[in-house]
């Protein structure tokens, strides 16, 4: 069933909207979220509680894309189960994912407080619509979608080394681009 | 902990349009053959290739031709195989071909580097690639079949394209491999002599810069099959800067 056929079944209120929804997007959302997690059973409690958290919303809510609206509330359960999870431990290729980006990011305690998120979140956005739609697609698969290098490589027909140095890459121009714009100011 | 609170708070905030671009990407990716259906059917000119060769290289904007452009070749080298594996492993090409059924006859590459700028139409067009080119022979049950490859490093891509000529051209057919890439096959002669031509059959292969043409000689179509399940897409080029770590 496509998305707009889901997205009526929701407005119906109908029973079947929710089986539906897992049937077309299940298998992504539990990639997304045990990519976080590395816990099967967490991830199908968060998975689950998206699904429940799409039928409050919908109506009223009409998202531009189903899809993406029904991912970023999974992502969103899975951080918040695994902050509670781990409290200081450290152990997914989510948290190696991060590390590379604070990497990036540096003396970022001190940047936080001198810029809100939603600024920073702001320079991101605006430095990657300046970026090739690959290297944009490559960045937002490792860093929103969680992926491992060697999965994005396969799913775009990539080779892994192609998106590890398109990773690498992308970091440094979007650390230049962030102390152009006053990060490290 | 703070800064990484944030940090995840920040990458949770990019852009809804990025994530649905990947999403969309994700469901085109498969579809890169489609651009097959735009290249022109006439019934002479049926295949569009590469760039080497004496043959004239076209720059074309959503595949009208513009104007032909003839290629000096640059710097060139030529190269001899003892199989198909030993000339991919010694480019590192990451090739589109997993196997090529049959005994091999020869293999033979060139690659050439170009950095010129050369006039399309009423503009001029930055044509700086690298090239290489491998061509393949084998023979297989009773008949025979030559593989020629181009996998091009530079700013080609789609808007170039070479031109061959088949002589009474017909019985045009498609056939979808068992990776689903739907390939036309094409009969006819490359030479108009009627007493020394023979028969062939041709496909084109083709992806963002890669470019490739296979000549069939007395082989059935089944066996053509055969070949054509062999090809998938492996090839992805290199940034050109980058290929020469500039």
């Amino acid at each position: 069933m496509d998305e707009q056929n889901i997205l009526n079944l929701f407005n119906q209120r109908a029973e079947n909207a929710v089986s539906e929804l897992s049937k077309r997007y299940g298998s992504k959302c539990m990639s997304i979220a045990v990519g976080i997690l590395k816990s099967r059973e967490d991830a199908e409690e968060c998975v689950n509680d998206a699904y429940f958290a799409v039928w409050n919303s919908i109506p009223p809510e009409r998202p531009q894309s189903l899809e993406a609206f029904l991912y970023g509330i999974v992502r969103n359960n899975s951080l918040m189960k695994y902050r509670y999870n781990t409290a200081e431990k450290r152990n997914s290729h989510y948290d190696i994912a991060l590390d590379e980006l604070e990497d990036c990011l540096k003396s970022s305690d001190e940047v936080w407080n001198k810029l809100a998120a939603d600024e920073i979140s702001g320079l991101i956005n605006l430095f990657l619509e300046k970026q090739k739609k690959v290297d944009r697609i490559i960045f937002i698969k490792r860093y929103w979608f969680s992926m491992k290098p060697q999965d994005i490589a396969k799913e775009m027909k990539l080779t892994k080394n192609y998106v590890n140095v398109h990773l690498h890459r992308t970091r440094k121009m979007l650390q230049c681009f962030l102390e152009k714009e006053g990060y490290h100011g | 902990m703070d800064s990484r609170k944030n940090l995840e708070e920040t990458i949770s905030k990019i852009s809804n349009e990025f994530i649905i671009e990947t999403l969309k990407y994700d469901e085109e990716s498969n579809s890169w053959m489609r651009w097959f259906n735009f290249l022109p059917k006439v019934a002479v000119v049926i295949l569009a290739v590469g760039f080497v060769g004496t043959a004239s290289v076209i720059a074309a904007t959503n595949y009208e031709r513009l104007k032909e452009i003839t290629v000096d070749k640059d710097v060139i080298t030529k190269y001899s195989f003892e199989s198909y594996k030993n000339a991919v492993d010694f480019f590192g090409i990451d090739s589109n071909f997993r196997n090529l059924p049959g005994m091999t006859e020869s293999v033979s590459a060139n690659d050439f580097r170009k950095e010129e700028t050369m006039q399309a139409g009423e503009g001029l067009v930055r044509m700086d690639m690298v090239n290489t080119t491998i061509i393949s022979c084998f023979q297989l049950n009773v008949g025979s079949y030559k593989v020629v490859e181009h996998y091009v490093v530079g700013a080609v891509g789609k808007n170039a394209f070479l031109v061959e000529n088949l002589y009474e051209a017909g019985n045009e057919r498609t056939y979808v491999n068992t990776n689903g890439m739907e390939f036309t096959l094409v009969d006819g002669y490359e030479t108009e002599n009627e007493e020394t031509r023979e028969k062939i059959t041709k496909v084109l292969l083709g992806s963002d810069h890669y470019f490739g043409v296979i000549s069939f000689r007395g082989m059935s179509d089944a066996d053509i099959h055969g070949v054509l399940d062999c090809f998938e897409v492996n090839y992805v080029a290199p940034e050109y800067e980058h290929y020469y770590g500039n």
